[in-house]
């Protein structure tokens, strides 16, 4: 027998029976040996190594992992955006090379189009796949309502705050019933009220219609406040270290940061993703800047 | 006012909104008063004389203009032989600039008075005429060149096999100046205008490939990703992302080589039978009619400004969306 996992005694009877029950759905994105390398100064670098990952439907999924571990990558991977040398990426059962209108993408740079308005950015997938203006129109709405940007529906991306951007590429993304929605760093360039704000709005939206979500961050909060599994990857190669099993209940309350198995998790995530990361002396630095004298009418900040 | 002045010494900084308007107004005001300082007072440049009255000096005739050096010596000649010479023997003139810097005042009237002279022959054209013929020869050599440049561009900029397919052998060819095929173009298209939209043609279109293509390939990678994984595909995303992508753009460098445009009009009309505007001048030279030769240069100045000026006031209408970061 192995030892006991450090987060083992968070996970309630309840926590855990949910979790069976999240296996036991139909897959809904499968990773399977896949591997990829970036050409650099003639070189191949490895930047993912034999990642296999499942992810079931309706399952919020975030993967962390240090910079340079190829999270951001291995989400265009799946959208398609990238080629890959090995491997195989299943939606539902089914093999996808290439980018399509199953998995939707959120980037975290703001990618709504400059020249169309708001209510025309959500119509944009719709009438690229097939449907017709009118009802498109009538579809994107009814999204717009949703996130409740009525308002706005007539104004031009430039015209609304990062926060509002972010919700239109968000269901400007689901308008087109995506099976998986990947968001990479969606919400890394808003401020933090705005960032909790944003959260609370993506679990809302996830409860209520049918999408398993991909979630890159390098936020380890974020992670853990959305996440059902977390994906943590190690960098160089990138390659899968643990597939963590969230401890907490759902819904999840805005309490749940100050929680105590929250912060155990915090801890053991940080210990997992910072443990490879060699730390900077930062003391012998100091040091050195103690020896610059300072002249000054407040000689001493305490 | 002290702080208006620090904002103009220091670097980048947004000035206010007089000072704008002052400092525009002076970048015309300053060459203007330079020029009225050299036409208006006599003793700052003036390097010659308009006879007034020829005196005794034989070959002087009233009207005429001669260096003041000239005019110094044929006068003292008169006063060593006849020291107590009378104010009608001695040649009399006031200080002048040569023919070729008409004062600001005479550029001004010809600026009306060049329209409203008939030309010397009858089968001659009008001012306006000439201005008019000009502006086609231009308006047909850009818009052939935006036919063929900004498709080839957007291709060069979008797809990067057709990017070394077209931009090697247009990188050479805008080395070529566009004049030397000056000749070429008169044995292939004749003595008319077709030589001359050719020349225009040649100078705008090799720049516009590159520099579409260089505009294309800024548009943000995340709108053409983005709309991958919304479904459009393969020839539809020119049209539905990377043309309204880069529009407000591409209508900017279509501003700046119209510019080219102009710069090139003059060669151009020179070749085959001289035509437009640049036969109005080479015209008014021969006569020495210098007045109208500045009015002529200035019209050609203010035609580019002025329609700048109105593309420049579309853009803003045309492109609601774009700002100018």
């Amino acid at each position: 027998m192995t030892t006991e996992h450090p987060l083992a005694k968070w996970n309630t009877p309840e926590i855990e029976d949910r979790n069976q029950r999240i296996l036991q759905r139909p897959p809904s994105l499968k990773i399977s040996g896949m591997h990829k390398s970036f050409g650099h100064d003639g070189k191949m670098v490895k930047v993912l190594n034999d990642i296999d990952f499942t992810a079931y439907k309706r399952e919020f999924v975030c993967v962390v992992g240090p910079s340079g571990c190829g999270k951001s990558t291995l989400a265009r991977l799946i959208a398609g955006l990238e080629t890959y040398e090995e491997g195989v990426i299943s939606i539902n059962d089914e093999v996808v090379s290439g980018p399509g209108p199953d998995r939707g993408m959120v980037f975290q740079s703001y990618s709504l189009f400059p020249w169309l308005t708001v209510k025309k950015n959500v119509m944009f997938g719709l009438v690229e796949n097939g449907m017709s203006e009118i009802s498109a129109e009538a579809e994107a709405l009814q999204w717009i309502d949703l996130v409740g940007l009525e308002r706005f529906a007539n104004s031009y991306p430039h015209q609304l705050s990062g926060g509002m951007k972010q919700r239109v590429a968000i269901i400007r993304a689901l308008a087109n019933k995506p099976k998986v929605l990947l968001m990479d760093e969606p919400f890394s360039a808003l401020d933090p009220k705005n960032r909790l704000k944003m959260q609370k709005y993506l679990l809302e939206i996830w409860k209520n219609i049918d999408i398993t979500i991909f979630f890159i961050t390098h936020d380890l909060e974020e992670a853990i406040y959305l996440a059902d599994r977390i994906l943590v990857l190690k960098a160089h190669p990138g390659e899968v270290v643990e597939t963590l099993n969230v401890p907490l209940p759902r819904p999840r309350k805005e309490d749940t940061f100050l929680s105590e198995e929250f912060l155990a998790t915090k801890a053991y995530l940080e210990s997992l993703v910072h443990s490879e990361e060699e730390e900077v002396d930062m003391e012998e630095k100091l040091s050195m800047v103690r020896m610059v004298s300072v002249k000054s009418d407040v000689p001493d900040i305490f | 006012m002290n702080e208006r002045f620090s904002s103009w010494a220091s670097p980048r900084t947004e000035l206010d909104k007089t000072s704008k308007r002052l400092l525009t107004a002076a970048s015309f005001l300053l060459p203007i008063l330079l020029w009225c300082l050299v036409s208006y007072s006599p003793y700052i440049w003036h390097p010659q004389m308009e006879i007034t009255s020829p005196g005794q000096v034989s070959y002087f005739r009233e009207g005429s203009l001669v260096d003041r050096e000239v005019f110094e010596i044929e006068r003292n000649k008169i006063l060593e032989k006849t020291p107590e010479a009378t104010v009608e023997q001695l040649p009399q003139g006031i200080p002048s600039n040569p023919v070729y810097l008409p004062a600001p005042h005479e550029v001004m009237t010809a600026m009306y008075t060049a329209f409203t002279t008939p030309p010397k022959r009858s089968n001659e054209p009008w001012l306006h005429e000439s201005l008019l013929h000009s502006i086609q020869v231009i308006a047909w050599g850009f818009f052939w060149a935006m036919l063929f440049g900004v498709p080839l561009g957007i291709l060069a900029g979008t797809y990067s096999s057709a990017s070394y397919l077209i931009e090697p052998f247009t990188e050479f060819f805008r080395y070529l100046p566009a004049p030397a095929f000056g000749a070429l173009a008169v044995a292939v298209l004749g003595i008319y205008d077709a030589p001359k939209i050719a020349i225009i043609f040649i100078g705008t279109f090799f720049q516009m490939v590159l520099i579409v293509a260089a505009t294309t390939r800024k548009l943000n990678i995340a709108l053409i990703e983005a709309s991958l994984t919304l479904g459009c595909k393969g020839r539809r995303m020119i049209g539905k992302v990377i043309l309204p992508g880069v529009l407000p753009d591409l209508y900017r460098d279509m501003r700046i080589l119209l510019g080219w445009a102009w710069t090139y009009l003059i060669v151009a009309e020179l070749i085959g039978t001289s035509s437009g505007i640049t036969w109005f001048i080479t015209q008014q030279a021969r006569y020495k009619n210098f007045d109208n030769v500045f009015a002529a240069i200035l019209m050609i100045g203010l035609i580019g400004l002025i329609t700048d000026m109105i593309l420049a006031h579309f853009g803003k209408r045309l492109f609601p969306w774009h700002q100018n970061k």
